[in-house]
């Protein structure tokens, strides 16, 4: 049924030239997102990830290697660059605008694409809002609601726009662990939902494990694909499946790889590339 | 390994407890709130007797070491035949009619000058030098090039008033447009925005902390513009009318003047900080009192 | 669109150069690079409509001299001794007004911004004197003080005093409780507190106040000079309107620019060498 959300990346490299010095960020990436899947990239901090995204979601040209969405090449080289709707993207540190309130910086979307009329995008929004339980705080500034509930609201903001692919960048890394617990189970309740495509960013290997449908393991820099694992636990998933022994399996399997990447990561004394 | 655990035993409250708690808790909470009413009790005092020092130490001055300059009770009394004086409130509306045209001009020019260098980076490298060369230059330095350029002085004013407020305002405008978060323009184009709309949902929201802040600052200036403007060569105005006090040994009656000039430029500044707490709403965080 | 900047260090080098190739590289493109191209190519079109439109007549700059002109006033006028003279005199004043405000602004700052009732007896009576605009001061000051240098060396004090003051109440006041604390637990006496942690830790705030009260004391400077006589740059401006040499007026005018410039440059570049703890990403 849900057909549209096929993306394919083919041998994507990005190379950067700051003033002299030539930086290799990602080399031959090539993989594909199956429509309706829930994909996510488990690497540590600075090795690509978040350019192999921008790149995707249209921020940022690669240097080498095409983007295809649904059989439409949507990003290559010679393309401009052209982000929009169709592959929305949840931020890391929240992108809420802080001038508006939480209806308005979710029907921002529809109503200045012209997609949907004032009355039925309000319609709309409260329906999604409810959905997340925040409907009591429709009319709050962003700054006087809780982290946990800045990111359900943007994470209903990305959906109201109905796009092909969700691109998630770490929304959950500034929140604490028990909230974190809260925002898998909502994602998870959602994803069962509507089945979007979606390409979840992370450095937490549980997470990952835990949220998606296929797992990527990429190397520190230059950021290539090292490992995959197929996660075969049937959905709906709730907290108690991360006691279950076929995740411990599938831990097993890729903690080893991840840890090998992040000591790397380490001695190399990569910096944070987030504040 | 035997894994242990247990339940941990609920407590024993005995009766009344709670009750006494809480009257205690009572009690430490309403000696807070009276605390709290005295201690701003206590501010008020305080400024008052900071304005009583200030009026005996002038006081006090004027007559044993500054003998020239008119003490408070004297320029006290200067204050009520100026009060009837047509000249005296042609001479203020004059002032003002001049700042607000300087200072409109200005924040017309400058802010959407402003936001758009600090939001395209093409346009600051265009704009850039010439604002930063200009910008050090004193708005007083252009009185006598204002004055050659415009002739008569009742435009050359509004031009100095023009040139004072506007770097401030522009200055501020771009770094307000800075310091909006990449995030948030990214956020807009996911969400299919036209330029148009960017600026309108993102840059001149973002900024416009930093846009009333700048317009603060560029209305200070304006106002010394205009005075500095007016006591250089004009004919109207409260400067203008200082300088002839001083020139017409009418000492009292220049307090009066600065008095005036004051309040007028706090009226102003006043105005556009209840700009700022309306539009500004969204910055207030509510924290539990 | 902007672009992430990656961290430099210790990256994957696609291709190697040598550290020579690299500086060459990065000097080269710092400063031909199309930034600066556009920069300099808006500033001779600015020349450009500047001279053509003087030397045609067209109004509004009729009656302003050429860019030639006053590049002829410039060679003309800067080996006289007049003119460093006032560049002398008004140096001078700048730095006896900024020196008194910073002597008396600092600790006063500190002081208002360390005990909450210090700022409530100070604050009302400086809130009331500061709207009334600097210029308007100027018979007051002549009246106060008959020395004619020592009131316009008040009216700079007064100039620089503002910016100093509100700037050092900030960087206390914005101090986090934490380093108080910190300090407090390791068992200082109050005069420590102050010495090592308050003064060191407002020091960034009081340069900037520095470095915006500089910026005003050219201005009050010219405006006094221009006003009250005598010598410096400000006086030379009018005495130069007065006898009609137009060139001179907007050669000293890029004088002052400059000067006031430089003058924040250095206070500045000595702020950020006394206080390289700053981390500036």
């Amino acid at each position: 049924m849900m057909k549209e959300g096929h993306v394919e990346i083919k041998d994507v490299s990005k190379i950067y030239d700051p003033l002299g010095v030539n930086v290799l960020a990602l080399e031959h990436c090539t993989f594909e997102i199956k429509p309706g899947e829930f994909m996510a990239i488990v690497g540590p901090s600075g090795c690509g990830k978040t350019t192999l995204l921008n790149i995707i979601a249209g921020f940022d040209t690669a240097t080498q290697g095409e983007i295809w969405v649904d059989g439409v090449c949507v990003a290559s080289p010679r393309n401009r660059l052209t982000p929009g709707p169709d592959r929305l993207v949840v931020f890391q540190h929240g992108a809420l605008f802080p001038w508006k309130t939480v209806l308005e910086n979710v029907t921002l979307g529809p109503s200045m694409q012209g997609t949907m009329g004032h009355k039925e995008v309000t319609e709309r929004a409260r329906e999604l809002l409810r959905v997340a339980g925040l409907e009591a705080f429709e009319n709050e500034y962003p700054m006087n609601i809780s982290s946990g509930m800045q990111r359900r609201v943007e994470i209903v903001r990305a959906l109201i726009n109905e796009p092909k692919i969700l691109l998630l960048d770490e929304p959950f890394r500034a929140l604490d662990a028990m909230t974190k617990t809260v925002m898998h189970k909502y994602l998870l309740d959602l994803f069962d939902l509507t089945h979007k495509t979606v390409l979840f960013i992370t450095h937490d290997l549980d997470e990952s494990i835990y949220l998606s449908d296929r797992v990527f393991v990429m190397t520190t820099r230059p950021g290539k694909l090292k490992k995959w694992i197929n996660v075969a636990i049937p959905r709906p998933r709730d907290i108690r499946t991360k006691v279950t022994d076929a995740y411990f399996e599938l831990r097993k399997e890729a903690i080893e790889a991840v840890h090998e990447e992040a000591l790397k990561a380490f001695e190399r004394g990569e910096r944070e590339l987030a504040r | 390994m035997k894994a242990t655990s247990g339940e941990v035993r609920e407590s024993h409250v005995t009766e009344g407890f709670l009750e006494d708690v809480g009257a205690k808790y009572k009690q430490i909470y309403l000696k807070r709130r009276e605390q709290v009413k005295i201690d701003r009790v206590i501010t008020v005092i305080e400024g008052a007797i900071g304005i009583t020092a200030f009026v005996v130490m002038w006081y006090t001055l004027s007559h044993t070491i500054m003998t020239n300059v008119p003490d408070p009770i004297m320029a006290a009394k200067a204050a009520i035949p100026l009060i009837t004086d047509l000249r005296f409130y042609k001479g203020a509306a004059n002032s003002f009619y001049q700042v607000i045209v300087g200072f409109l001009v200005a924040c017309a020019i400058g802010i959407p000058l402003g936001l758009i260098m600090g939001w395209r980076r093409t346009l600051y490298d265009v704009f850039g030098p010439i604002v930063e060369i200009l910008r050090p230059v004193p708005p007083v330095a252009w009185i006598p090039l204002a004055i050659i350029i415009f002739i008569k002085l009742e435009f050359s004013t509004p031009f100095i008033v023009f040139i004072g407020a506007f770097f401030p305002v522009v200055i501020n405008s771009w770094l307000g447009a800075q310091s909006i978060d990449l995030s948030l323009y990214r956020a807009i184009l996911c969400l299919g925005a036209s330029p148009r709309q960017v600026f309108r949902h993102v840059v001149f929201p973002g900024a416009l902390p930093y846009i009333l802040a700048g317009m603060q600052i560029g209305m200070g200036v304006a106002w010394v513009c205009v005075v500095a403007a007016e006591m250089m060569g004009g004919k109207f105005g409260l400067g203008y009318l200082t300088w002839e006090s001083y020139n017409l040994i009418r000492y009292p009656e220049i307090i009066i003047c600065m008095a005036s000039l004051g309040s007028m430029g706090y009226a102003c500044s006043a105005a556009i900080r209840a700009l700022s707490n309306k539009y500004l709403a969204w910055k207030k965080v509510y924290t539990a009192r | 669109m902007e672009v992430t900047k990656p961290s430099h260090e210790n990256a994957t080098v696609y291709r190697k150069y040598s550290a020579f190739q690299r500086i060459s590289r990065k000097s080269y493109q710092g400063v031909f690079n199309t930034s600066n191209l556009r920069g300099i190519l808006s500033l001779a079109a600015a020349l450009l409509l500047w001279q053509v439109f003087s030397k045609y007549k067209i109004p509004p700059l009729a009656l302003v001299p050429t860019p030639h002109e006053v590049l002829q006033e410039a060679i003309r006028f800067v080996p006289t001794r007049t003119f460093w003279w006032s560049v002398i005199f008004s140096s001078g004043r700048i730095f006896v007004g900024f020196f008194t405000g910073c002597l008396l602004g600092i600790p006063l700052g500190i002081f208002m911004g360390w005990k909450r009732h210090v700022k409530n007896v100070a604050f009302p009576v400086y809130e009331l004197v500061r709207p009334v605009p600097l210029l308007s001061w100027v018979p007051l000051s002549v009246l106060m003080f008959p020395l004619t240098e020592v009131s316009i060396v008040f009216l700079l004090f007064l100039a620089a005093f503002y910016p100093i003051v509100i700037n050092t109440i900030l960087g206390v006041e914005n101090l986090p409780a934490s380093y108080v604390n910190g300090a407090l637990s390791l068992g200082s006496k109050p005069i420590d507190i102050l010495w090592h942690v308050i003064i060191p830790g407002a020091l960034p705030s009081i340069f900037t106040g520095m470095a915006l009260s500089i910026g005003f004391e050219w201005v009050a400077c010219v405006a006094a000079e221009m006003l009250a006589g005598g010598f410096g740059l400000g006086y030379t401006i009018w005495e130069a309107y007065v006898f009609s040499i137009y060139p001179r007026i907007i050669f000293c005018m890029f004088a002052i620019g400059l000067s006031g410039y430089l003058f924040g440059a250095v206070v500045r570049a000595v702020g950020s060498q006394m206080t390289r703890w700053r981390q500036i990403y």
